[in-house]
């Protein structure tokens, strides 16, 4: 993913080495690490990069500085969780019909919706945890 | 004698993935494995529980573990690799952190067990099926498969040890034992672009456009997956990355769709007419 990063990943790093935090938390970077989890594995010095970019995610979710170019990834995390705590599964046709709607992309693969439908790809009535309760529990105590 | 199996399904293989679950529930019982779904089970977070909300990146997937383990059950099967992932990441984190492990268990109201083996689909059926899958097969298939493994089916290898980061051989041995000749291509652990499929098509298509250009380099003529995004990537959006360039399509089979035909069974039943890449698909497969 790195290629679709403005500031390289080894770049993060060396803002936080020299503390400027805020530089790397209003970066679009960190918002594009996919979690592939290469670089974690080959790098000698067994650096957790993934998890360092998630905690930066949540600290400039928690700080407001998350970069404006970014808002359709975040948008789309809001949304996913959003389903979660609602059913305690990602309900994809509702799930993508939010994020459409949030990041303003309506039109964008339409033409493979019904498709998908055909292929009995998209259920409109999924199921839904039993146990909602403890689900609403986990996202209290968690900071979303 | 049958084997009983904790099954996680998850969200994906009960709506865009439901060619996969359909596949793997195929298979099974020709294998002798009895898939025990884990009752009432919640969605692993995925990847926007943990780019937002640690905890319940942790919480989410350690509840379903624990209702596992409250079916007498010690081993689970997680076919999506990123159900897969999140499991291995919070059984991880739970087992070493008696302090998070206390938070999750007041929270979730259940005692998290001290072991649990999370299994991707290519260990599970190298290690617990392998033998009844090689006397089983029942068709011969005489093309280049390239087995695609994406990132988290053998990343990180901190916690994965089934089989090797750089150049996994789990579906390859699997083919072997079939009867397929396999090819081996730069791509097989390249990213796919995964949940960036809507947030960011575009990095997709370049992800998988490259992934599909290494296995044409090969000589591949058909794909095998073992993830419902990385399916979703190279089929559904397979079409829009060769409109341009006009060259052949791949067909992308899941490897439980794969075991399923070489078996016998009747390839209706395994999904295979959910897929979008299909031209390539029907002269060889149906």
């Amino acid at each position: 993913m790195s290629f679709a990063m403005e500031i390289k990943p080894h770049q993060i790093i060396r803002l936080l080495q020299l503390g400027q935090t805020e530089k790397a938390l209003s970066s679009k970077t960190i918002w594009y690490c996919a979690g592939c989890q290469t670089c974690y594995s080959r790098c000698p010095q067994k650096v957790d990069l993934p998890k360092i970019m998630d905690a930066l995610c949540q600290e400039a979710d928690e700080q407001n500085l998350i970069h404006k170019d970014v808002r359709q990834i975040e948008q789309f995390h809001r949304s996913f969780i959003g389903s979660l705590k609602r059913s305690g599964l990602s309900n994809e046709v509702l799930l993508v019909a939010e994020y459409k709607l949030r990041s303003r992309k309506f039109f964008s693969d339409v033409a493979l919706a019904p498709v998908m439908f055909c292929k009995g790809k998209l259920k409109l009535l999924p199921r839904r945890v039993k146990n909602m309760n403890v689900i609403r529990k986990i996202f209290k105590r968690g900071k979303v | 004698m049958s084997i009983d199996i904790a099954y996680f399904p998850g969200c994906s293989l009960h709506s865009t993935a439901s060619d996969f679950a359909k596949s793997i529930e195929a298979i099974m019982p020709a294998l002798g494995i009895n898939l025990k779904e884990i009752e009432d089970w919640n969605c692993c977070g995925a990847s926007s529980a943990h780019k937002l909300d640690e905890f319940a990146a942790k919480a989410l997937p350690a509840r379903t573990i624990a209702i596992a383990a409250n079916m007498k059950l010690d081993k689970i099967l997680a076919p999506c690799a990123a159900c897969y992932s999140g499991l291995l990441h919070a059984h991880h984190a739970v087992t070493h952190d008696p302090k998070l492990k206390k938070q999750i268990e007041e929270t979730i109201g259940l005692t998290y067990p001290s072991k649990m083996q999370i299994m991707s689909l290519p260990e599970f059926l190298l290690s617990v099926a392998g033998e009844k899958i090689k006397s089983s097969v029942k068709r011969k298939l005489d093309v280049n498969v390239a087995c695609y493994y994406g990132c988290l089916l053998t990343r990180p290898r901190e916690l994965i040890t089934y089989d090797d980061s750089e150049c996994p051989q789990s579906m390859e041995r699997l083919c072997q034992m079939m009867g397929i000749n396999t090819v081996e291509w730069w791509a097989k652990t390249e990213c796919c672009g995964a949940g960036f499929s809507l947030m960011d098509t575009d990095v997709v298509y370049k992800l998988t456009g490259d992934i599909l250009g290494s296995a044409r380099l090969e000589k591949a003529q058909v794909i095998i997956t073992s993830c419902p995004l990385c399916h979703s990537n190279l089929d559904m959006r397979q079409a829009k990355i060769i409109s341009k360039s006009k060259e052949e399509e791949i067909p992308v089979l899941y490897l439980s769709e794969l075991v399923g035909y070489m078996i016998g069974l009747d390839p209706k039943d395994l999904g295979l007419s959910q897929h979008f890449a299909t031209k390539k698909l029907k002269q060889i497969f149906i």
